[in-house]
């Protein structure tokens, strides 16, 4: 236990640099809110599940089928965007850093990035909520031919606004990342510690302690910061000069590996994402202008110019990290090893052209760029099959330590060489003619990805947050955590692949009867890998509160109450997003006032102090003053927004616990006046002469009532403090 | 999973998919199991030096595997050539007869010319969509009229697509979700052509795979080849 405790305490040499506070501060937040989208995501994937084995949401199928795709759509981008590449650019920062030995070239460039992916994600969630539904790939024009009563297209226009954020996000990111790379110092040098003496002495096998010891000490040394000219620096950084005879090899300042893998994945993105420029401008040149009349062929090659990169983005940092962090578990020399060097200028060229195989079924593309695509397919199997053999080499014979960190690196490399087993034999025109668009494509993704990126991802978590915080991880936690996404995730991600062999169709939200026996399979893998993630994020928020104590009994309550009327605000305001469409000027104001209120837990969280909380509290009486000046007919619209409004900005009492005792009987009160108002408007009375909606959405919104009630009676009984608000006292101080 | 066909069993590309990769999977597996289990071994001393790696090194192990992989993949690319569409469709001579069929693709339609006849099979709410299927047989959606063509004859497919990307795929029966025997994208402002020679009569499912909307799931026809 105390040897799996501080994994720093190791013997293993670990650049002695401590990454700058503020550094390591954001990438804990990075790491947060990746794993709060990685759970609404997964619960997305659950949603989905239940539809296809018929659980009919809404009375009206149409819609089912609609919650359906929008949950596949938001599923899709959320986990991508939200979830890994979130983990990636937070993980990156600090690993660039701490190998690197330097501070990031614009810290604040790094926070604005972290601003940016936030909207552009939370952006994507409100798409979600307004049914928008065109895949994950977003292929145009479907974005703005939903056909018949489908979503709307300001629900198309938020999504683009979403992935515009996102793309500027990871511009941002990639230069940061280049930048800190190319200009200045840098720690290089580790290509001295080749192993010369042992390539010409064949006959020494033995060799003794003591020389390792005085080896062991030199390494730390190795990575010394220094000035490369820019001709050096690049050679060195994307793995060129590994492939050099041995004379030149040593004479290139080699950076370590962790800085290549980061690099190689910065540059690649960032060319990669003019792909998703592309295609957003087309989109929005499309939507002013519809005589516009784009190649939409183009547009598609454009957007896989961006989506295929953004694939390997999940993997390439972590990749690099597991290069370093295998065998330092593993208790090996980390002398320079020129085969962990050598596939990173592959990985560099063929990431950038191997997009083209996502269009092997357009006809129309040229001959060549299937050519390319048919080549580039195989061709980076070549370096995955480098990188695959030399991380089991460091393990091979090697007096590994099992602890979370390597189980699940290795578990990563399985993943990743059975996702790139299926990808072998989809990136052939002649057998992806027989699978594309089947489940086997997806099993294809979720094994490379799920199980590959997200387990070393996962690993690096499990070694990352402790040596930042100082605190372990439970450790049987942890373990729960790997054997339930192993059986979990293996398990639904290969029955995707097979089940695609057999020909079930990706995106059909209606199962059809020749594969309704697998439905319940589905189901229980998936959700196995659900509990295995609620494991994770409570071990990881437990551990997390050890250090920062966000966490107290008291404060969970708290946390319950607001969470429960959050819910019930937003379901409330998605009724009426049911109800009436976001095709007229209610609309826009919805989604102008939904936006601020979404800004506004930036001063909640942050604390700014109460007169901000009054702000907010006068700004939604005013939200709801023009709201009413809007012209509504449905008086009953108007109920039920004005209350979630309500029920939302019922936060700020709770948040701010010196508010008196007195908002808690109101809370009480007001949402027994609301469940009492559901009860008479449904069924057989009507009090405003209008249907109340009697749906599953409705139902779970009085629940989250009930739970927000409870949650309040016991804060009442708990909290002893009677005293008035401060606010008002200094309100009435003021007048005076 | 009983008499499905497998997508390896139909043409194109290598066969035995299926076997392939689960092969493929199991010696990787064993594989990894096998390094885990090297390091229980006893002759391990615990020392920053890598004697493993070391041996590897002193007989190039990593060379010979990057050679091995290289060339298995340089193989790989070379059997690939002949099944690129371009290769694939040249041998298709143009004094062959060829059997024209030219399709519209539509939220959520399917249209066909076949020679002068057209037939529109469209669902455009999902009430259409079940009225079809209440007329159906135990395969599914089912439609009243088909397009016909002779078993052996080289068709050529002509697809265009009204509004959004959509999939021209046939299915390997009749049933209402099946291996793929062909496909191609339908993407709109294009012609897409894709050449087929059927082999075996009898009924063949035709569905939309490319998701293009919620009623995609309902984008269904069928195609009946008759015996010579
Ligand atoms: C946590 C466990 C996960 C489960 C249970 C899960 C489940 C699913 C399911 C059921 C689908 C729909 C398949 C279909 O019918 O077409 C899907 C699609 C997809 N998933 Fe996951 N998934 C998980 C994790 C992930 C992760 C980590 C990623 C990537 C970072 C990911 C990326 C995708 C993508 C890109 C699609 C395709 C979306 C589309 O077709 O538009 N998933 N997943
Ligand atoms: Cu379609």
């Amino acid at each position: 236990m105390s040897k799996f405790e501080f994994y720093e305490k190791e013997e293993s040499p670990i650049p002695k640099y401590e990454v700058k506070k503020e550094i390591s501060d954001l990438t804990i937040l990075f790491i947060i809110a990746s794993i709060i989208y990685f759970l609404i995501a997964g619960s997305l994937a659950l949603l989905m599940r239940l539809i296809q084995s018929n659980a009919f949401i809404f009375v009206n199928p149409d819609q089912t089928l609609g919650l359906f795709y929008a949950s596949l759509t938001i599923h899709g981008q959320l986990m991508f965007f939200g979830f890994i590449s979130m983990l990636t650019v937070g993980i990156s920062y600090y690993l660039v850093s701490k190998f690197g030995k330097k501070p990031l070239f614009n810290i604040n460039l790094a926070i604005l990035s972290f601003c940016f992916l936030n909207s552009g994600v939370i952006f994507l969630i409100i798409a979600g909520t307004m049914f928008f539904g065109a895949g994950w790939y977003n292929l145009m024009p479907l974005t703005f031919h939903s056909g018949n009563d489908g979503w709307s297209i300001s629900s198309a226009v938020i999504f683009l606004v979403g992935d515009v954020l996102i793309g500027i996000a990871l511009v941002m990111f990639c230069i940061n990342i280049i930048a800190t790379v190319l200009s200045g110092k840098i720690a290089a040098g580790i290509q001295k510690t080749e192993q010369t003496k042992l390539d010409e002495n064949n006959n020494s096998t033995e060799i003794h302690e003591d020389s390792i010891n005085k080896e062991d000490k030199k390494r730390d040394e190795s990575l010394t910061l220094q000035y490369l000219p820019p001709s050096v620096r690049w050679i060195s950084v994307l793995g060129i000069s590994s492939w050099f005879p041995k004379k030149y090899r040593t004479a290139i300042p080699a950076m370590s590996i962790v800085v290549v893998g980061i690099f190689v994945n910065a540059m690649v993105q960032f060319v990669g994402n003019f792909g998703l420029f592309i295609q957003l401008f087309t989109g929005f040149t499309y939507l002013l202008n519809p005589d516009f009349q784009p190649s939409w062929l183009f547009t598609k090659d454009a957007w896989w110019f961006f989506g295929h990169p953004i694939v390997y983005f999940t993997l390439f940092s972590f990749l690099g990290a597991a290069y370093y962090y295998i065998p330092r578990y593993a208790r090996k020399i980390i002398s320079y090893d020129k085969w962990a060097y050598r596939s990173w200028p592959f990985y560099f060229v063929f990431t950038m052209t191997v997009f083209t195989h996502h269009a092997f079924m357009d006809m129309p593309n040229p001959d060549w760029l299937k050519f390319i695509a048919q080549t580039s397919s195989l061709a980076i199997i070549f370096p995955s099959g480098l990188t695959i053999m030399t991380i089991m080499m460091y393990i091979f014979r090697s007096k590994i330590s099992w602890n979370l960190t390597s189980l699940f690196m290795l578990s990563g490399i399985a993943g990743w060489a059975f996702g790139g087993y299926s990808g072998t034999q989809t990136g052939w025109w002649g057998q992806d003619v027989y699978l594309h668009n089947t489940l086997n494509i997806v099993g294809h993704i979720h094994l490379t990805i799920l199980m590959g990126s997200v387990l070393f991802a996962m690993g690096l978590i499990y070694s990352i947050i402790p040596s930042i915080i100082k605190v372990a991880f439970n450790k049987t936690l942890g373990i729960l955590h790997l054997l339930l996404t192993l059986i979990g995730g293996f398990g639904i991600a290969f029955l995707f692949t097979y089940l695609g062999f057999a020909g079930f169709i990706r995106r059909e939200a209606i199962a059809p009867d020749e594969f309704a026996w697998s439905m319940p399979l589905m189901l229980f893998f998936a959700i196995i890998v659900g509990i295995g993630q609620i494991i994770f994020a409570y071990n990881l928020f437990n551990t997390l509160n050890k250090k920062y104590k966000f966490l107290s009994k008291h404060n969970t309550i708290f946390y319950v109450a607001i969470i429960s009327t959050a819910i019930a605000g937003i379901s409330h305001i998605l009724i009426v997003s049911l109800f009436m469409g976001f095709e007229s000027k209610p609309s826009i104001f919805l989604l102008l006032s939904g936006i601020i209120q979404i800004f506004w837990i930036l001063p909640l969280v942050k604390r700014w102090g109460r007169i901000w909380y009054l702000f907010g509290g006068l700004g939604t009486i005013f939200l709801i003053y023009l709201f009413i000046s809007v012209q509504f007919d449905m008086k009953f619209v108007l109920f039920f927004l004005v209350t979630g409004l309500a029920q939302i900005f019922w936060i700020v009492p709770y948040l701010k616990s010196n508010w008196s005792r007195k908002r808690l009987y109101i809370g009480i009160g007001i949402s027994s006046i609301l469940i009492l108002s559901w009860l008479f408007t449904n069924p057989p009375e009507k009090i405003f002469g209008l249907d109340a909606p009697y749906d599953d959405i409705s139902m779970s919104l009085e629940i989250m009532q009930v739970i927000f009630i409870a949650s309040t009676i016991v804060l009442v009984i708990k909290e002893k403090d009677d005293s008035i608000s401060h606010i008002f006292q200094k309100l009435r101080h003021r007048a005076r | 999973m009983g008499e499905v066909n497998l997508a390896s069993d139909l043409g194109f590309g290598t066969p035995w998919l299926v076997e392939t990769l689960t092969v493929a999977i199991l010696l990787t597996t064993g594989f990894i199991i096998y390094v885990i289990l090297s390091t229980r071994s006893n002759k391990i001393r615990l020392s920053g030096l890598d004697q493993a790696k070391y041996r590897l090194y002193k007989y190039h192990a990593e060379r010979y595997w990057a050679i091995f992989v290289a060339g298995i993949l340089i193989w790989f690319w070379y059997l690939g050539i002949p099944w690129m569409p371009s290769m694939a469709f040249d041998n298709i001579s143009e004094n062959q007869t060829i059997h024209v069929i030219k399709i519209t693709a539509g939220q959520w339609f399917w249209e066909f010319e076949d020679g002068g006849y057209t037939y529109k099979n469209n669902s455009n709410s999902i009430e259409q969509a079940q009225l079809l299927q209440e007329n159906k047989s135990s395969n599914g959606l089912k439609v009243n009229k088909e397009i016909h063509v002779k078993a052996g004859e080289t068709v050529k497919f002509i697809a265009n697509s009204e509004d959004v990307n959509h999939g021209f795929g046939i299915l390997a029966s009749s049933k209402s979700m099946d291996s793929i025997l062909m496909q191609m994208q339908v993407v709109p402002g294009y012609d897409n052509v894709f050449y087929y020679t059927f082999d075996k009569p009898g009924t063949y499912t035709i569905r939309c795979l490319e998701y293009c909307g919620w009623l995609h799931p309902y984008m269904i026809s069928e195609i009946t080849i008759h015996a010579t």
